[in-house]
């Protein structure tokens, strides 16, 4: 393959995608055609990078250099591959989620559009165009709050986009210090060597806190973070809490990791805020499902309630925690960081498809009993169906439950050079969202409501909304059972091993994009 | 506000200093500080008309002896949702929806 052709490869997955979003508005007019179209341009893209994720042998990794840091590597690859995934399901979701359908030429437009700035931020190594994939990003984000169209998510929205805004100038701040000690934008290795490292650890914390915001690490993620996923549409939550807080949180181990300053503090200071975040969400998760928003707060209505996504929203900005814990590690031990990467790739596909699913099946049920208060919506029993035994499949892989993908997560956090200190951490977190998951359950299926309720309409149950939380807890259910069998030798163990040495090399291509290229 | 103004204008006249020196980095960043306080002052002016106080209409006549054929609560000014152009779902105000099921809360 010429190098011409190989550095548009680099930029086809996000220009197919947004392609999408262009023709699928202009050529349909219908809904049914517009969400097949639109699904079927992410397919096509799906295709294209499982093609391109294939191509990674052992020892091996794919890259397309180009002279402008795009690198498309194992560690993008794949998490472009998790962010494709769960963007075509958010696509075949909308089509039946909006009821009004003049509002899904703009949607679908616009959510591509953002799929794409997203795949942009991971698959770069310029920091430049980072930041700009980043700010793209929020405008995009930000306008698909919108799109529930009510008072309270024109506030959400507004909160998102002032606290992204904050967290895009610190990181301006960054780019601009970062030429003026090497001279570049792009994010290599070589180029930070003769810099001297109180200048590293300063650029790094710069970096840090800037990406913080945006990936919801704690206090700024209890600011925006309830809000905008709890009153977006629900696709749209999905994407945000699955996808967009993690590749913020990628990049940022990517930074970092090309930076790599010598700092004990930095990455002490690093896995205490993520020590925080971890505990403080998942606290305040199970406090929304047990007393509402009255007493989690974070919220931005006159009208508390116990609302269902507001818990996974909490839940995100705990999960998310995880992330800056494993880079602060890596900070801490250098000479561990390759497995620390490997356990944030490993994190970013278990709450990726977790969250995801669980936004997903909320959504659903909002949409089958018409509200989204858990102090209204019990009793539902029958209505929840298969729908019940996923949600209870997404909540245990959140809570490391052997069998579901979340036990590879546990198992990242018991292996000896582990401090006890973060492992009862990431324990005692895991305990609030198993609590929360059956308590939140159990509110829906069971009991009666608090208030009087009746119905005076009828209630359609809208199949297609089930979908995509049934296709991620067969993943979630499949890949838990090679990683339960496989990690305690019982069977599969060549499948485990392979899944562990793929994602020791992928891990190390997050920051050095070159490795394994002979 | 006045902060923000002053921001915003030593951001445009440094955008056009710096374009004059062609001097890249000092552009963004300038473009920057403009966009930024141009967006805070957009902020500051907006949110007041879009999320207006809950005024107990009837108050503001006859020292709070007027009823509601004046005016009341519901006739105060509404924005749309912007960008999008399209009136708020006040079905969904308080979580549930109205046209759907109703909810007498104890």
């Amino acid at each position: 393959m010429t190098a011409a052709a190989e550095s548009v490869l680099t930029i086809a997955v996000p220009m197919l995608i947004v392609l999408g979003g262009i023709i699928s508005p202009l050529a349909f007019r219908k809904g049914k055609g517009l969400a097949a179209s639109a699904s079927l341009f992410f397919l096509v893209a799906l295709a294209l990078n499982s093609w391109l994720l294939m191509g990674v042998q052992e020892g091996a990794a794919l890259y397309y250099p180009n002279t402008q840091g795009i690198i498309f590597n194992a560690a993008s690859a794949f998490i472009v591959e998790v962010t494709l995934a769960l963007g075509f399901l958010g696509a075949i979701y909308s089509y039946r989620y909006f009821e009004d359908e003049k509002i899904l030429a703009p949607f679908y437009a616009l959510y591509s559009f953002f799929i794409a700035t997203l795949v942009l931020m991971a698959v770069s190594f310029n920091i430049l165009i980072i930041y700009v994939a980043f700010e793209a990003s929020t405008i995009a984000g930000g306008v698909l709050i919108l799109f529930t169209k009510r008072r309270s998510a024109t506030k959400a929205a507004v909160r998102f986009f002032v606290l992204s805004v904050i967290g895009a100038v610190t990181i301006l701040v960054g780019i601009l210090y970062q030429n003026s000690l090497t001279g570049t934008f792009l994010l290599d290795q070589s180029a930070f060597s003769g810099v001297a490292n109180s200048d590293l650890v300063l650029l790094s914390a710069l970096y840090a806190i800037g990406f913080s915001i945006k990936v919801g690490i704690f206090p700024f993620g209890l600011l925006w973070l309830p809000a905008a996923h709890s009153e977006a549409p629900t696709p749209v939550s999905a994407i945000l809490s699955g996808v967009m807080v993690q590749i913020a949180a990628f990049a940022a181990s990517r930074i970092i990791g090309v930076i790599s300053p010598v700092s004990y503090e930095l990455g002490l200071s690093l896995v205490a805020l993520g020590a925080l975040s971890v505990i403080v969400g998942a606290l305040l998760a199970a406090v929304e499902a047990t007393y509402g928003s009255k007493y989690s707060r974070f919220h931005v209505s006159p009208v508390n309630i116990r609302g269902i996504k507001r818990i996974w929203a909490f839940s995100t900005s705990s999960e998310v925690g995880v992330f800056y814990i494993l880079i602060g590690l890596a900070l801490m031990a250098p000479a561990l960081s390759p497995l620390f990467f490997a356990g944030i790739l490993l994190h970013f596909l278990n709450h990726g498809l977790a969250k995801a699913l669980l936004f997903f099946d909320s959504g659903f049920v909002i949409e089958t009993s018409r509200t989204a208060d858990l102090s209204l919506l019990k009793g539902l029993g029958s209505k929840v169906g298969v729908n019940g035994l996923t949600y209870l499949i997404g909540g245990f892989s959140l809570s490391l439950i052997p069998g579901t993908l979340g036990y590879n997560t546990f198992l990242e956090f018991t292996r000896g050079h582990i401090g006890m200190e973060i492992t009862a951490v990431i324990i005692t977190a895991a305990l609030f969202i198993f609590f929360t998951t059956l308590y939140s359950l159990r509110s829906i299926v069971a009991g009666r409501p608090r208030a009087k309720v009746e119905y005076i309409d009828k209630v359609h149950s809208r199949a297609t909304l089930r979908i995509p939380g049934v296709v991620l807890a067969i993943c979630i259910v499949a890949l838990g059972i090679i990683v339960l069998l496989g990690a305690n030798g019982i069977a599969l163990e060549g499948y485990y091993h392979q899944f562990e040495e793929w994602f020791s090399v992928a891990a190390r291509t997050i920051s050095e994009p070159w490795v394994g290229v002979a | 506000m006045l902060i923000a103004l002053t921001f915003m204008i030593i951001g445009i006249a440094g955008c056009i200093a710096a374009s004059i020196a062609f001097n890249f980095i000092l552009l963004l960043a300038f473009v920057e500080i403009t966009s930024v306080s141009m967006f805070f002052i957009l902020l500051l002016s907006f949110i007041p008309a879009y999320f207006p106080d809950r005024i107990k209409a009837g108050s503001l006549f006859y020292c709070g002896l007027a009823k509601e054929p004046y005016v009341s609560d519901s006739s105060v000014y509404r924005p749309n949702v912007p960008l999008l152009n399209v009136p708020y779902d006040t079905n969904w105000d308080e979580y549930y929806d109205k046209s759907t099921m109703k909810v007498e809360k104890t």
